[in-house]
């Protein structure tokens, strides 16, 4: 085959693998590009592509193709982010980590590869390197991103709850409809003392989540709102409110506790539980809300499964 | 590079999952490899409606037929804000117009009508517009005889809809219930969470009733739950592992093997939908040939042993177990689980079964070889739950009319203080009437020790044989000899003169044929044992099949009715020799 004819079967390969790719045609993709690395093994465009399409269709050579890549091209940024990605579908992290490392020296403000570069040190136990790349990461794109949505797990696991906030709040405001979004900013601005704050996110987040059994939830948080607050007729009023939802969920307690703060006799002979008894229970309340939460975050994402 | 930023505004971060399970955070691409199971922990993430489909059904085969579906304001509600807002917040942020789709589809090419639920559109409730894609589902597969599939995930009720969302309980029951009638298959998918009006209705009626692990299904929450009774819950509470247990699930299955586990029982009931179609000779001619040696009529043909030598065989360790048998006999085996009431007992193991093309019932108690399967099955002494899960079997047979297979191999009920409490005398004396009456085909096979009313229990059939070296008594023989003989040692004369053998048992018509052993005992050739055990069984099914039920019925009275009655009883001579 004369070499300017063998040049426009490889350019038409990669246009039609390069179609076909984004029209998620994965399989027919991969095949297109890898007749056209049987023409050309060497193509790095070709290989990136074949690399790609491999790993949306699970091909096990994915990999192989964007490691060729990364040998003939070993300055391209985009081959190393590709290959990065294909590691982490297999949960190769050391080897993931590695490449996004590459890509980010390639491209610093590459926020996607310090994204998965944070992710992946942190997959592999290096919380605070994984924090800094997802603290780069979140800075670059200055509004919301994956890198905030996760530094809030990471910043609140390390106690440091007024950056959680900070980046908890970039999260809400952007996924208006996702509860656990406007729960982290609750949670977190009753910890540092932000009661309005969080009294009013309580409120939207009472508004927000429709979830048959989750009615009780966002009075707990305003209940320990009103408690840190004393304001005791505001939380014996939400007391009351919890106790209809749910007659025998923690509104009983909390009903006791705040009549015993206007000096009303308990009862029964049981003593009203104390104040640290009360919150503790709330919290516990609270995590159970977390949890449930977190479970269906996921649903309102992209589509992970096709 | 794509910018994160610009790409995901109203979404949450599509790259990066954190399990809630582990809390590792699990890279999305490699989520979607793994079904969306946390390759950490195997938590089983919640998956939306439209993933749910892409995993179960064949590519491209779903048709939807619900797309005039929408939920209705029949209360105009306004609570906060009017209903009809709520509706459409959701039905922006889940692209769906009412929360629930129904549809057909196929599953390895075998066609189902499908309903589904998406718990993100108002937790999944139970609105007018989800009770009506579950009803009209069940009643497409009605009209059209297909088996349905209904993939449940919900909180609850929907206030919003007051007593017209309570409604929904009964429209889909009664309609499911149409189903169970006819005779059509309704397969429950449970998912994370399936809770109230939905866990409490139709969702947990489907003859067959699948989780996935981890899934947390119940009819009131547990910090409801806590609440009231001042107790902490114990670990695993309302998780589909403890529904299983509680004999309240048929099968829990990963994620990666449900399709298969839904396909192989369509595929089941398929032959025996094809068999119900063609009544006339149909269902005979699915039975293979039969290639082990023929059941034996004449006790004359028997190798006689001793009896005690007899009860010694029985109770072989390494005689083959039930499942043993299950594996040479029948071509495919799939357990079903449950009593539905209190607990799940593997004493008593059940499921579908394929003989050649013909889909059975299958029930007997499985003891097992080593001591934790000895443990596990109870020494295959089963409490009232096992008893009660068989009968829900044989209902579940007669639904489908699908012949029944028993295989009886225990030392007798167990004797407890729970299973007293729990009825074990109804619930043996409830399954002797179930069958008794039971409409469809039903052989029994003794294949070790046929203890007493435990057995008995599984045991009243159309034909009852019993492997050569079985024995069947009304007391063991230990038992006997201390109550009779007022000596424990004198077993062997007890196993003498209670005529427990097999030749003896067919002389006296309690038994119809013998199903040969190998000369040393079915231990030294369990495949060539089960093997004769998978003939007898194929003859004996071939002749019961061209009965008709009413014929079946009154010859299953007439076998019983003649024992003990003057003239019909047959009366052994006397033993000879020393006893």
């Amino acid at each position: 085959m004369s070499d300017m004819r063998m040049s426009s079967t490889v350019a038409d390969a990669r246009n039609r693998a390069r179609r076909l790719f984004d029209g998620a045609e994965f399989d027919e993709s991969l095949e297109v590009a890898e007749r056209g690395l049987a023409e050309a093994p060497d193509d790095v465009e070709l290989l990136v592509l074949a690399g790609r399409a491999g790993v949306e269709a699970g091909a096990p050579a994915a990999v192989d193709h964007l490691r060729r890549a990364t040998e003939l091209a070993p300055d391209d940024a985009g081959a190393w982010h590709h290959l990065g990605e294909a590691l982490a579908a297999e949960g190769r992290m050391e080897e993931a980590d590695q490449a996004f490392r590459r890509t980010v020296e390639l491209d610093p403000e590459d926020q996607v590869a310090l994204t998965h570069l944070g992710h992946t040190a942190l997959a592999t136990g290096r919380n605070e390197e994984g924090v800094g790349y997802l603290a780069r990461a979140a800075d670059i794109a200055h509004a919301f991103s994956t890198a905030s949505v996760s530094l809030v797990d990471m910043y609140r696991s390390f106690g440091q709850y007024g950056e959680a906030l900070e980046h908890a709040r970039r999260v809400a405001h952007a996924t208006a409809d996702d509860p656990l979004g406007w729960l982290d900013v609750a949670e977190l601005s009753l910890q540092v003392g932000r009661l309005d704050e969080s009294r009013t996110t309580f409120d939207r987040l009472r508004e927000l989540d429709d979830v048959p059994g989750h009615e009780a939830y966002p009075l707990h948080g305003m209940l320990l709102v009103e408690i840190r607050r004393q304001r005791w007729d505001a939380a014996e009023d939400l007391a009351g409110q919890a106790l209809t939802i749910d007659p025998h969920g923690l509104g009983t307690d909390v009903a006791a506790f705040t009549r015993a703060q206007h000096g009303e006799a308990p009862e029964g002979a049981e003593p009203p539980p104390t104040q640290v008894e009360v919150e503790q229970a709330l919290f516990s309340s609270l995590a159970d809300y977390r949890r449930v939460l977190a479970d269906s975050r996921r649903l309102g994402a992209g589509d992970i499964v096709g | 590079m794509a910018d994160l930023a610009t790409t995901a505004t109203r979404a949450v971060s599509t790259e990066w999952f954190r399990c809630p399970a582990c809390q590792a955070f699990v890279y999305h691409k490699r989520l979607k490899r793994n079904l969306g199971v946390c390759p950490e922990c195997n938590h089983h993430f919640r998956l939306k409606l439209s993933e749910r489909l892409a995993q179960l059904l064949d590519t491209d085969s779903f048709e939807e037929r619900s797309g005039d579906l929408e939920p209705l304001d029949a209360l105009s509600f306004v609570d906060s804000k009017p209903y009809t807002d709520r509706i459409r917040d959701a039905q922006r942020k889940t692209g769906l117009r009412a929360g629930a789709v129904y549809g057909t589809g196929t599953i390895d090419s075998l066609p189902v009508v499908v309903a589904a639920i998406d718990f993100a559109f108002i937790g999944g409730s139970m609105s007018g517009a989800v009770g009506e894609a579950i009803t009209r589902a069940a009643e497409l597969a009605l009209e059209t005889r297909t088996p349905l599939l209904v993939i449940s995930a919900s909180g609850g009720a929907r206030m919003q809809e007051g007593c017209i969302s309570l409604m929904q309980m009964a429209k889909t029951t009664q309609a499911v219930a149409r189903l169970a009638e006819e005779g059509v298959l309704f397969m429950s998918l449970l998912t994370d969470p399936t809770y109230g009006g939905v866990s409490a209705s139709y969702a947990t009626l489907g003859d067959v009733l699948i989780s996935e692990p981890g899934a947390h299904i119940g009819f009131a929450g547990p910090t409801v739950i806590e609440q009231t009774i001042r107790e902490q819950l114990p670990d695993g509470f309302q998780t589909a592992e403890f529904l299983l247990e509680h004999g309240m699930l048929d099968i829990v299955e990963p994620r990666e093997n449900l399709r298969r586990t839904i396909r192989n029982l369509l595929d089941l009931h398929a032959a025996a939908e094809a068999a119900r179609q063609n009544r006339d000779g149909g269902t005979a001619a699915q039975l293979p040939s039969p290639e082990g040696a023929a059941p034996v009529t004449d006790p004359a043909q028997i190798t006689v042993r001793e009896p005690w030598e007899v009860v010694q065989l029985a109770r072989h360790i390494d005689r083959p177990r039930m499942l043993d048998l299950v594996g040479f006999t029948f071509d495919e085996f799939h357990e079903l689980r449950g009593d539905r009431l209190f607990g799940e007992d593997a004493a008593i193991v059940g499921g579908l079964a394929r003989l050649g093309e013909l889909t059975v019932m299958v029930l007997g108690q499985q003891k097992g070889h080593t001591t934790s399967e000895l443990m596990e099955h109870n020494f295959g002494m089963p409490e009232p739950e096992g008893y009660r899960k068989g009968m829900r079997l044989m209902r579940y047979a007669a639904r489908f009319k699908l012949p029944l297979v028993t295989l009886v191999d225990t030392p007798g009920a167990y004797p407890g203080l729970g299973a007293e409490q729990r009825g074990q005398s109804v619930a043996i004396s409830e399954s002797i009437m179930l069958m008794s009456r039971l409409p469809v085909p039903i052989v029994t096979v003794v294949t070790g020790e046929g203890g007493s009313g435990g057995a008995l229990a599984l045991a009243t059939s159309d034909r009852v044989l019993m492997m050569e070296n079985a024995y069947y008594s009304v007391i063991s023989p230990e038992g006997c000899s201390t109550i009779l003989f007022k000596d424990a040692s004198a077993a062997p004369r007890a196993a003498k003169v209670l005529r427990i053998t097999s030749p003896e048992l067919l002389a006296l018509g309690v038994m119809d044929a013998i199903v040969p052993e190998p000369p040393e005992g079915a231990q030294t050739d369990p495949a060539a044992s089960g093997a004769n055990l998978r003939a007898a069984i194929i003859a004996s099914l071939a002749r019961l099949l061209q009965l008709h039920r009413e014929e079946l019925l009154a010859q299953r009275y007439e076998r019983f009715r003649k024992f003990g009655a003057p003239g019909l009883q047959p009366v052994l001579p006397p033993i000879t020799g020393e006893t």
